[in-house]
């Protein structure tokens, strides 16, 4: 598997929650392979040194805001898909979430596993997706190359 | 932690065989849980209640206990806001506190 179809079923989840992160853990890890985080403050540096494309975000955390991570998170690389997972239930916070980029909100305590596993799905399925558009661009470049160098060789230049 | 009188609430999921090691690990974690909340009750330590209740607030349920929601949600109401009810905060704090008591796997 490339690094790239690999990453794409990667996920960090970010809660200092301990609870939530083995919930979490443990309904994604069957289907994903899940990077617990209870910091978030090392949550940017995690997805910059790993490549990871998914995130899931709490809101309300002790040391950091999860909105402003996922400003961040969208300033650093806006492909990172991030969805949003949390027990602050108001318009705001959903709003703010999807203006900032986030996939979804979906809302603590979950009451549907599946439906988690069903965002994550189609999340991983949209960087796949993204991923193939560039693995099919390398190939139609060399071709092109490769057409080129030909063309170049037949006509003796 | 002290006994209770009260009925047990049992965890929906315990009979799930996916979740029933980790409520188990969950309920077996409770008697720690119920010590930082009456350490921080003791200290008034109200943003950390506010938190830890907000916390559970959003776990409880996912490991079948759907009863704590409300009361953790009474906590964390109680505190909110610029003139919070402390007196008010501190019987639901205890009252959370009879409730996770009354938890099992």
């Amino acid at each position: 598997m490339s690094k790239l179809l690999h990453t794409s079923r990667t996920v960090l989840h970010v809660d200092d929650d301990p609870d939530m992160l083995q919930l979490v853990s443990s309904y994604l890890s069957k289907k994903f392979d899940v990077h617990s985080i209870s910091d978030p403050t090392k949550a940017v540096d995690h997805l910059a040194r790993t490549g990871c494309r998914l995130a899931i975000l709490d809101i309300q955390m002790e040391k950091h805001n999860g909105l402003d991570l996922l400003r961040t998170i969208k300033r650093l690389d806006g492909g990172i898909l991030v969805v949003m997972l949390t027990g602050v239930v108001s318009l705001e916070s959903v709003l703010v979430s999807m203006r900032e980029g986030a996939e979804a909100c979906l809302f603590k305590p979950l009451k549907n596993p599946d439906e988690l596993l069903k965002t994550m799905e189609e999340c991983a399925d949209k960087v796949a997706r993204w991923h193939r558009s560039v693995n099919e661009l390398l190939v139609r470049r060399a071709a092109e190359s490769s057409n080129a160098e030909l063309a170049l060789s037949l006509t003796g230049h | 932690m002290f006994a209770t009188t009260l009925p047990p609430f049992v965890s929906t999921l315990s009979n799930d065989p996916d979740m029933r090691e980790l409520v188990e690990l969950f309920v077996m974690e409770l008697p720690q849980k119920i010590g930082v909340f009456e350490s921080l009750l003791e200290d008034d330590n109200w943003a950390r209640l506010k938190h830890v209740s907000h916390q559970l607030k959003g776990s409880a349920g996912g490991y079948g206990f759907d009863c704590v929601t409300p009361f953790a949600a009474r906590v964390e109401q109680a505190i909110e806001g610029d003139h919070p009810n402390l007196e008010l905060a501190r019987s639901r704090v205890l009252e959370l506190i009879e409730v996770l008591r009354r938890l099992r796997a």
